[in-house]
């Protein structure tokens, strides 16, 4: 049996809902299986090209395959190019090998989707024709957002049918719970659609750590030993205000990186007082040994870039918020989040009926 | 508690003592020898010798006797290693005036936590590094580098600067005013000022004590410190770093984060300290309380030979709030007869340009005796007929030890300058104008309103609940949240004893008017509720006094549209629909966690006059019932609070009940970072107060 995990948006949360569940099941002894069709993250591994995504996921699910079994098409600049020129792809059949492989070694088939229902298209790759090619059953990931989802949702409800087994809401703040509860699943489910769950909108889901901002930016880490650099962001806050402000602002964002000038001590100090995971000075300008010393008491990293504040923070933002699970903070903590608040056992049934 | 051999000790180890004059070795043993320390003196150098009189020792480990204090003037590693030797030797204080630690960064950081480290293993306190040392005149004691020693007094001086403390110390050679104790606390690695303000309360050669501070780092301990000497002797201090661009500057030469300059204000209030503003008036102050008794009352007698400056004098007193006593009866009777037709007998008493020093001394000698006059303030400008040196004289032994409070202002600079060390010399302080002179007398007259006020008592919150605020606050912080809105903070100011008005939450429009018609009230208030809007009226999430239903269900439609639109990523739960309270007056009531002091309450009145003319009174929580009061009528905008043209006076009692809540509740819940009740109404006298709106700051406790 094959269930592929879809989403309508990028960043819904199908790693998340692949890895959790895959753990999940195999905990109960089902033989869990991953293979994504459709790669889109080109990553250069031992000299091979592979996609980020499905190779972390295939480890993390301690599968033994090789990434090429596990993610057989990954986008890159060749492919899309020949695309444009109509060039012959071949590609359908790289894919139907490996989803039969992947298939005879497992129980059930975790299929990871691309970013929603259409992606792919260009390829001739539909994500609709290839759930129905190969029988899958589908669930669906959605970023709850009110009255979008209710479209999202009811959407795909109709485009996939009885295939669709249900929808699990992801990153629900907690304002939005009793809405979730009381009113959104009792409408989809008077329309055939089983929430399977929501999953609560998590600070350290939405962090980063130190050693990954730092290699991102790319920072100089001054100072912060193995274990600072393992410290999670969540949240990011620029200082370029006075220092009484500061303070005021400083202490509503917990967990968080601050961006400052490297000159304004009088910030950094601000910072280190409050809950602040590291320090991000701009302007390549080497910080202040008191500085240095305080953050050193209180297990602060503090990253030195070149760049002045204003691009820092556009660097920042092209991060945030578009993260991807790796490390094993997150993994643990997605895990649990989603064994809490996930019917995984109904949905595995619901699978087995299926087939 | 210190030791009492870091001011005077029975023998001196000088670490570091040079011959070579041009080090600071040879200028701290000489300080020490030339001071006429009574005790025993050994210089401990490597190359041996003498000097002064005294031989050098080759090491520690080569004094022959016992050490009580250790004065190291070596590099910092030879003083981790000298400490142990010279605590084996009964050393019970130090003295690191060496360079070289916390302030060059980096090395030094680390050397100035193993100096502390050694100190404290060796059970020894130490003053410094990186200071000027300290002298104390009673003990003929001059462990510094100073030039010279200043006379024997009963002013005691500790600074955060060392080169204020030379400044200080020349200024009281200059002017020969006496001195008790000189402490320079450099980096403060082990004594801090707190440690010298609980000393110098039980010293009793120091009758004033006076400092210069840039950043207090505990600053409850220095209130604790401040509240138990201020009722026992005068407490000085100028703060420097009072400014935005000041405050910078103290956080990157002292490398703390400068408290916010309301909290230091506050907490030297609450502590009974008298702020001098400037190094001047910290001189000015210096002088009458080291020189003259406080004033048994605030009856104030001015006596001048010209009108200017009488004037000039009066005006002063007058802004104080300094009373110009009444000439008295009999007192015009008695100096009647010493006096020209055209003199002046009111307060100023103008005893004209042509008074020669016998017309001062008829008339001081009048006021001696003149029961009804407290205080005397003695004008002369310097003209023909005037001398100077023959009234300053005169003032000297008519009211030198009469029990009134004297202070004299003998204007110019040529004429007057030998009459003003006959002044000093005599006890008389004396100032260059006269309204230096009505200041001190004014901070004087503040100091004895401290000390019979006492030490205040915590204010006690009636009937709070923290158990339920308990389970809120920790609730949310499980929650991940951090920034709590109206809604979440209601709460927990309900269980310390917070009315609200009454509130229904309502997510259509058909259930706002449902609600609107259950509370049954004339006028209604709608607020938008949305976790992720804060500042409600940004966004057009506020509508007030809505009557009638239809009005209730359009003002649900237009603020729902409205942040649906201005907010388009908030998450919208719907509306609170809540009682209109009218008739009552807006008032801020907050709190801030200060780095130094902890929970800075503020009140204000709300709107402009906190926005724009910032007239706001700050207290360090817990405050007492006494503060709360003073807090309420400290601001200028106070007597829109009393009653005024025929308006109902606003309940008071239920203000300052309400910052001693907030006062209570910031000290129970150390989570609690910053908290804003805004608008705070409150209703005319008996009827109480209503907050409207709220937010808060939580984190995870220290």
């Amino acid at each position: 049996m094959k269930l592929y995990i879809a989403s309508t948006s990028s960043f819904a949360g199908k790693t998340l809902l692949a890895l959790a569940l895959g753990r999940i099941w195999k905990e109960a002894g089902v033989k869990v299986g991953y293979v994504k069709p459709l790669g889109k993250i080109p990553v250069l591994q031992d000299g091979r090209l592979v996609d980020g995504d499905a190779s972390f996921l295939a480890d993390a699910l301690g599968l033994d395959a090789t990434p090429e079994q596990v993610c057989p098409v990954v986008i890159t600049q060749d492919l899309v190019m020949a695309a444009w020129r109509g060039e012959e792809l071949h590609l359908r059949g790289r894919i139907s090998a490996a989803v039969h492989d992947a298939e005879a070694r497992s129980e059930l088939l975790l299929v990871g989707g691309t970013a929603n229902l259409r992606d792919g298209v260009f390829l001739g790759l539909s994500p609709l024709e290839l759930i129905v090619n190969y029988d899958c059953r589908v669930v669906l990931v959605d970023r709850f957002e009110g009255e979008k989802s209710m479209d999202q949702v009811l959407w795909a409800a109709d485009a996939l049918g009885p295939r669709f087994l249900g929808v699990v809401f992801n990153r629900v703040q907690p304002a939005q719970d009793p809405f979730v509860r009381d009113t959104a699943t009792p409408f989809f489910g008077a329309r055939g659609v089983r929430v399977l769950g929501a999953v609560p909108s998590d600070p350290v889901l939405g962090s980063m750590s130190v050693g990954t901002l730092a290699d991102s930016l790319p920072a100089v880490v001054v100072c912060g030993g193995e274990g600072d650099r393992k410290g999670m962001i969540e949240r990011f806050c620029v200082g370029a205000m006075d220092v009484e402000h500061a303070l005021r602002v400083f202490r509503g964002i917990p967990r968080k990186a601050v961006v400052t000038g490297g000159h304004r001590t009088d910030i950094q100090l601000a910072a280190l007082e409050t809950d602040t995971v590291c320090l991000v000075l701009t302007g390549g300008v080497s910080p202040n040994e008191l500085i240095l010393s305080r953050a050193r008491e209180k297990g602060v990293a503090v990253l030195t870039v070149a760049e002045d504040t204003m691009a820092t923070v556009d660097r920042f933002e092209s991060l945030l918020g578009r993260l991807r699970i790796r490390e094993p903070e997150k993994i643990r903590r997605g895990v649990d989040l989603v064994r809490a608040s996930v019917d995984a056992a109904g949905l595995l049934s619901l699978c087995r009926k299926g087939t | 508690m210190l030791p009492g051999e870091l001011f005077h000790p029975g023998s001196v180890a000088v670490v570091g003592a040079s011959r070579n004059p041009e080090k600071v070795g040879y200028g701290v043993f000489a300080n020490l020898v030339q001071a006429g320390f009574q005790g025993k003196i050994y210089g401990v150098n490597p190359r041996g010798g003498e000097l002064f009189g005294h031989p050098l020792y080759p090491s520690i480990d080569a004094i022959p006797g016992p050490v009580d204090l250790g004065v190291f003037v070596v590099p910092p590693n030879a003083i981790l290693e000298g400490i142990p030797r010279l605590a084996a030797k009964g050393m019970h204080a130090g003295i690191v005036i060496s360079a070289g630690f916390k302030e060059i960064g980096g090395a030094g950081i680390a050397l100035e936590r193993s100096l502390r480290e050694a100190a404290r293993s060796a059970g020894v306190r130490v003053l410094g590094p990186n200071c000027l040392g300290l002298i104390d005149t009673h003990a003929s004691l001059n462990a510094s580098f100073s030039r010279g020693t200043p006379p024997k007094g009963f002013i005691s001086f500790f600074s955060q600067s060392g080169a204020l403390c030379t400044a200080v110390l020349d200024w009281a050679i200059g002017r020969n005013v006496g001195f008790s104790k000189f402490v320079s606390l450099g980096n403060q690695a082990d004594v801090s000022e707190s440690d010298i303000l609980e000393f110098l309360a039980d010293d009793p050669s120091t009758r004033v004590i006076l400092g210069y501070v840039e950043s207090i780092d505990d600053g409850r301990r220095f209130l604790r410190a401040a509240r138990n000497v201020t009722p026992r002797k005068p407490v000085i201090i100028v703060k420097a770093g009072a400014t935005a661009a000041g405050a910078r500057a103290a956080s990157s030469h002292t490398g703390s984060l400068a408290g916010s300059d309301r909290a230091y204000a506050a907490a030297f209030r609450q502590g009974g300290v008298l702020r001098a503003g400037t190094v001047e008036d910290l001189f000015d102050l210096a002088l009458g309380f080291g020189m003259q008794p406080l004033p048994r009352g605030d009856r104030l007698l001015i006596l001048t030979n010209a009108g200017g400056p009488g004037i000039l004098a009066a005006d002063t007193a007058s802004l104080l709030g300094i009373p110009l006593a009444e000439v008295s009866g009999s007192l015009r009777e008695r100096i009647l007869p010493a006096l020209p037709a055209t003199a002046s007998l009111a307060n100023p008493v103008d005893i004209i340009g042509d008074a020669r020093a016998d017309r001062y001394r008829d008339v001081l000698a009048a006021i001696r005796d003149e029961p009804s006059i407290d205080t005397v303030l003695v004008l002369l400008t310097p003209q023909a007929m005037t001398e100077p040196e023959e009234t300053a004289g005169a003032i000297v032994s008519t009211l030198a030890d009469s029990g009134k409070t004297v202070f004299a202002s003998f204007l110019g600079e040529a004429t007057v300058a030998a009459s003003r060390r006959i002044l000093s010399e005599g006890g008389i302080p004396n100032y260059p104008v006269p309204e230096r002179a009505v200041r001190t007398i004014n901070a004087m007259l503040r100091y004895t309103r401290i000390r019979s006020a006492g030490v205040p008592a915590e204010g006690e919150a009636p009937s709070t609940r923290p158990e339920i605020a308990e389970r809120l606050v920790s609730g949310a912080l499980a929650a991940g949240r951090r920034t709590l809105g109206e809604e979440e903070s209601r709460g927990i100011l309900e269980a310390y004893g917070f009315m609200f008005p009454r509130h229904a939450f309502a997510d259509t429009s058909t259930a706002a008017v449902a609600a609107y018609r259950a509370m049954g009230c004339a006028s209604a208030v709608m607020k938008i509720v949305s976790p992720q809007v804060l500042h409600k009226t940004d966004v057009g999430g506020v509508r007030l006094g809505l009557c009638g239903e239809e009005d209730v269900a359009r003002a649900f439609m237009e603020i729902t549209s409205s942040v649906r639109r201005l907010a388009p990523s908030a998450w919208i739960a719907g509306v609170s629909v809540q009682e209109m309270v009218t008739g009552g007056r807006e008032l801020i009531l907050g709190m801030s966690r200060d780095p130094q002091f902890g929970p800075l309450l503020m009140f204000g009145l709300g709107g402009i006059y906190v926005e724009v003319l910032k007239d706001v009174s700050f207290r360090v929580a817990p405050i007492s019932r006494r503060d709360a009061g003073e807090m309420v009528r400290e601001i200028r905008a106070w007597p829109l609070l009393a009653a005024y043209r025929g308006s109902e006076p606003a309940d008071e009692e239920a203000i300052v009940e309400a910052l001693l809540r907030v006062s209570r509740l910031s000290c129970d819940f150390p989570e609690i970072q910053e908290l804003d009740i805004n608008p705070l109404l409150v209703l005319p006298k008996g009827k109480g107060i209503r907050a409207i709106d709220c937010r808060m700051t939580i984190a995870e406790a220290p």
